[in-house]
């Protein structure tokens, strides 16, 4: 088996250790998401009552990891996830990023890091050749993202690949993200923040190691089989083409787009897919990728995806294309999560049409489509300048509003949700946004397969037993979401794209059997598909222990209230939402299905699995 | 009668254009549509078998049944929901 290495670094007392990672522990979690949860959870106790971690302070452990398949050939093996917790929720924080860092910092020798502690002054941390150093950074205090990656270049040579954070983690946004490149964002959760909390500006990558492979040939051999399958799927295809931008229309003519704070749930034709084209110049990649979906744009930036052309656009009530991919440039530039910002914005919005706020609070009109002031907000709020300051808060800034706003947040454990999908329609993906262990976000879970009419015997193959076919009904929601849970954990556990993914948004492309065939020849490993969803369900346990451990319990698996009490106004989906009881039957389901009890807690034997795994972890006390 | 077809995102891309006229009988159904749209651009058969469209007549939901009017705005979409 390939040897992993992950490097422990205390900026309070500059201390670093070098170590193998408890190989154990890869069999058990592989890499990435997974890994970085069991070491979240040992360092969180190691500090004391997770609970009273603060979030910004030194004791919060911030992991960077890279997925088990991350930087070889595989296909798509590009991401890596950063893990903290939460400023934003105040539970586990986890962010996966795609990109080319990843790969630079396993080939500088480094599978993961766990940064401890607060350096005194702004600082970066350099992973050259198996060595970590920490440097000062104030000559980069205060530029933002790509000022900062130049600036790094041009400080370390032109291989040099870097993490950063722009102006908004600096300043402890609770949406701050961890940028790479002009776009690729380790967005949820408001792991920048935390990166700012410790006085770090940036982790740079360079350096030529290459990463050991167990069986070169045999992988070059599964590589090519394995993108010539993919290369001949419609969906890697058609995102190669336009990206995720196509995702506009369909969910439009349904009438699933978050509009206005969710008050509508159709918006303009103005950011259809077509339309971003005439703005894209060259559909970019991330490392080893056969789907080339990310556009490269004219108005000085990458993108816009999906998400953040409904929720930069329908979602503010902003309809001009170019003023949308503006606001797209603008987050990233400054490092904030789009999906988080939007949906606070709106919230604002909402509260002011309704008299909840007002001017001296606000500073001045909020209105729908009002861009300038959409435009100057966002600055506010990577600066924390006026109302910004307050927005700056995420969900959190529900202390500043009368007690009625919670009525009108589209957030569920305290993160705003991920995605444009208005999910009162698809009661499979209200469930996952539910339960979705970091908040409400479609990347955990999301069962896209529903919108596909799939004959019955081809649903039972993928989800392993007959399956009510009704997207819009409530049964077996549960058994669908589960499943998502698992293939996801394992994908983001092997660094590899939800693009290429067996289940997400086809139901061709890669599965267990293809990852089986990766993991043997990358890393020496041997398993069997069913083993290996068993580390899926080992990273879903661990999480949930996480949350347990932050005081959660079925309470917190909900929704917005909105998408209990509010049906749908218009197009197909008119009249939809999701119905409590049946709501707390999807529940019992999916605890059922993972095997939880009733309360959604781990059972006793498979907490003491997880809790011996974690013991094997050395903290430093 | 005369109907308006918007073919959305991949189905377009092998009729070469996105908004199309077409011709049909008084009475038609959307089966009849699909048909003519099949004559006319065979090609269209294979994306039809990779993926099935969505479809939709204005603002509703429709299937092969539903009967079509003159001037009617029909929409095919590629049935996706991703994120």
């Amino acid at each position: 088996m390939s040897e992993s290495t992950t490097a422990i670094i205390n900026l309070t007392t500059g201390e670093v250790r070098v170590g193998e990672t408890p190989p154990e522990l890869v069999r058990a979690y592989l890499g990435g998401r997974g890994l970085n949860m069991a070491y979240l959870r040992r360092y969180l106790h190691a500090a004391g009552d997770p609970r009273q971690v603060d979030p910004l302070g030194p004791d919060n452990p911030l992991i960077f990891g890279a997925g088990l398949l991350t930087g070889t050939i595989a296909p798509n093996a590009a991401r890596f996830n950063v893990s903290a917790k939460s400023p934003e929720s105040g539970i586990l924080g986890d962010a996966n990023c795609g990109g080319f860092f990843a790969a630079a910092m396993r080939k500088a020798g480094f599978d993961r890091l766990v940064i401890l502690g607060r350096a005194e002054r702004p600082s970066l941390i350099l992973l050259e050749d198996g060595r970590v150093h920490v440097q000062d950074a104030s000559d980069l205090w205060g530029l933002e993202n790509m000022p900062a990656q130049n600036a790094l270049k041009e400080r370390f040579g032109r291989g040099t690949i870097s993490a950063v954070i722009g102006p908004a983690g600096e300043n402890k946004v609770r949406m701050a993200g961890v940028m790479t490149g002009q776009k690729n964002t380790a967005g949820r959760g408001g792991m920048g923040a935390v990166m700012g909390s410790k006085n770090l500006k940036a982790v740079v990558a360079r350096g030529g190691k290459a990463i050991a492979v167990a069986q070169k040939e045999t992988l070059r051999a599964v590589r090519i089989q394995q993108q010539k399958y993919l290369k001949s799927s419609k969906i890697v295809q058609v995102l190669g083409h336009v990206g995720t931008p196509l995702l506009y229309e369909v969910s439009n003519r349904l009438g699933a787009i978050r509009t206005r704070n969710s008050q509508d749930n159709y918006f303009e034709d103005s950011l259809n897919a077509e339309e971003i084209e005439k703005y894209s110049d060259k559909m970019l990649a991330c490392t080893s990728c056969v789907v080339h979906c990310r556009h490269r744009n004219t108005l000085g930036g990458e993108g816009p995806e999906y998400s953040t052309i409904g929720l930069l656009g329908a979602n503010l009530g902003i309809a001009p294309t170019d003023q949308v991919i503006t606001l797209n440039n603008l987050v990233n530039d400054l490092g904030l999560d789009a999906s988080s910002v939007g949906t606070i914005i709106a919230w604002a919005m909402e509260l002011y049409q309704r008299g909840l706020i007002g001017d001296d609070l606000t500073g001045g009109p909020l209105n729908w489509g009002d861009y300038e002031t959409v435009h100057g907000l966002i600055e506010d709020i990577a600066h924390r300048r006026g109302f910004g300051d307050v927005l700056a808060e995420s969900t959190r800034a529900i202390r500043f509003f009368p007690p009625e706003a919670q009525d009108y947040l589209i957030a569920v454990k305290g993160l705003p949700q991920s995605d444009p999908h208005d999910v009162r329609y698809f009661k499979g993906f209200a469930l996952g946004i539910a339960v979705a262990s970091r908040g409400a976000d479609h990347l955990r879970n999301r069962p896209t397969l529903e919108v596909f009419k799939l004959p019955d015997e081809v649903r039972e193959k993928i989800y392993g037993r007959p399956n009510d076919p009704d997207p819009t009904g409530y049964k077996d929601k549960g058994l669908i979401v589960a499943w998502g849970d698992d293939i996801f954990a394992v994908t983001d556990s092997l660094g590899i794209c939800k693009f290429v993914t067996h289940g997400f948004n086809s139901p061709h492309l890669l599965g267990y059997d293809h990852f089986c065939d990766l993991i043997a020849a990358a890393a020496g490993l041997k398993f069997t598909p069913e083993s290996l969803r068993e580390v899926g369900r080992r990273a879903l346990d661990t999480e949930r222990l996480i949350n347990a451990d932050f005081g959660l319990s079925r309470a917190d698996d909900t929704l917005p209230k909105r998408y209990f009490d509010d049906p749908m106004p218009a197009r197909k989906t008119k009249g939809h939402h999701v119905d409590r009881e049946q709501f707390q039957r999807m529940l019992d389901e999916y605890y059922e299905e993972r095997g939880w009890d009733a309360d959604g807690r781990v059972p006793t034997e498979r907490q003491a699995e997880i809790e011996g795994l974690g013991e094997r972890l050395e903290t430093e006390d | 009668m005369n109907v308006h077809v918007r073919l959305a995102e991949p189905f377009w891309r092998v009729v070469g254009q996105r908004n199309l006229d077409v011709e049909l009988a008084a009475g038609s159904r959307m089966a009849d549509l699909l048909a003519a749209l099949l004559a006319q651009y065979p090609a269209l058969a294979q994306e039809f078998a990779d993926a099935p469209p969505l479809l939709f007549v204005g603002e509703d939901e429709a299937d092969e049944a539903t009967v079509l009017g003159d001037g009617r705005h029909v929409h095919l979409v590629w049935p996706i929901a991703g994120g």
